[in-house]
């Protein structure tokens, strides 16, 4: 009921923009779902912008048209959010997916990725995530990668990259 | 028509915390855009800076907080340049925030209606201003 109060005073000055952080995570399941119904049909209404914080990836599957991933202070994946959740690029998208509950394997232990995110106060030179990444090389440890594009998604990861590298070669190759 | 700029764009913001021992870089280099009706997810697990990202975008970055580099263009205007003054027309009116806690945010003593209409006298009471400064 407040946070219904809260999203009516937020849309009374008929706002161009609404920040949403985490509008949803102090309230029952069954209120968030309705909740969540009720500011995207105002937003859907209003022709409003929605700016959704959250780490709950089913909302942002429903909800968003585009999603930043970001990991230690940096966008590490953005781009449409259904490209994304079907095939998302960096490994720690991927994590974040690989460690939803499957339907379909009910009691199955859920994955996890190891480590934890870094303090402010020592972020790993490289990428960020290096330390938790099964893919880590040197290059991950010294530099921090550039956003490259995959489809329409920008994501900075070496590994990536150098998956693109590899096919571009190959398609070379082929022709 | 459609404009080609978009309603909202971040440019390179960086936002560092000053604390003892030097500063703490809380975003580094976040740049990204919103569209006039689009819906944008912000994801990542606790600590990443989603809220700070958030906050910052109103320019509510509170000390020892700062935005140390970038830009957060509004329509074209940079919220990370504006005084507080200008800054307050846009908060609430033009770009609205919703927190987690619904209970951190309204007040327990005031009824709904009289803090509801807070949120408009405040608009309201500016605009009168305004058209005070125009006679």
């Amino acid at each position: 009921m407040r946070q219904r109060v809260i999203i009516a005073i937020a849309l009374l000055l008929d706002p161009e923009i609404i920040v949403a952080d985490e509008p949803t995570t102090a309230l029952d399941v069954t209120i968030q779902a309705e909740i969540m119904a009720l500011l995207l049909d105002l937003c859907e209404q209003e022709n409003v912008a929605l700016m959704l914080i959250t780490h709950d990836l089913g909302v942002v599957s429903q909800v968003t048209q585009r999603m930043l991933v970001m990991y230690s202070g940096r966008i590490i994946e953005q781009g449409p959010t259904r490209e994304i959740i079907n095939d998302a690029q960096h490994p720690y998208t991927q994590g974040l997916i690989n460690a939803l509950p499957q339907l379909g394997e009910p009691g199955a232990r859920l994955f996890q990725i190891p480590g934890s995110m870094p303090s402010l106060k020592n972020v790993p030179t490289g990428c960020p995530f290096h330390p938790r990444c099964t893919f880590a090389t040197d290059q991950c440890r010294q530099t921090m990668p550039e956003y490259v594009q995959s489809g329409s998604v920008d994501v900075a990861c070496y590994e990536v990259s150098n998956l693109i590298e590899r096919e571009k070669r190959m398609q070379e190759a082929e022709s | 028509m459609k404009s080609d700029t978009p309603l909202l764009e971040v440019k390179n913001l960086d936002v560092r915390f000053a604390v003892r021992g030097g500063d703490l870089t809380a975003l580094r280099g976040i740049s990204f855009s919103l569209d006039k009706g689009e819906r944008l997810g912000l994801v990542g697990e606790s600590g990443a800076g989603k809220s700070v990202a958030a906050f910052s975008i109103l320019n509510l970055i509170a000390r020892p907080g700062y935005i140390a580099g970038g830009q957060i263009l509004f329509e074209g205007r940079d919220l990370a340049a504006m005084s507080e003054r200008e800054l307050r027309k846009i908060r609430g009116n033009r770009i609205a925030m919703i927190f987690q806690d619904p209970m951190m945010t309204l007040n327990p003593v005031l009824s709904i209606g009289t803090q509801m209409v807070e949120a408009i006298k405040h608009i309201v009471g500016s605009a009168r201003k305004r058209r005070g400064i125009l006679r």
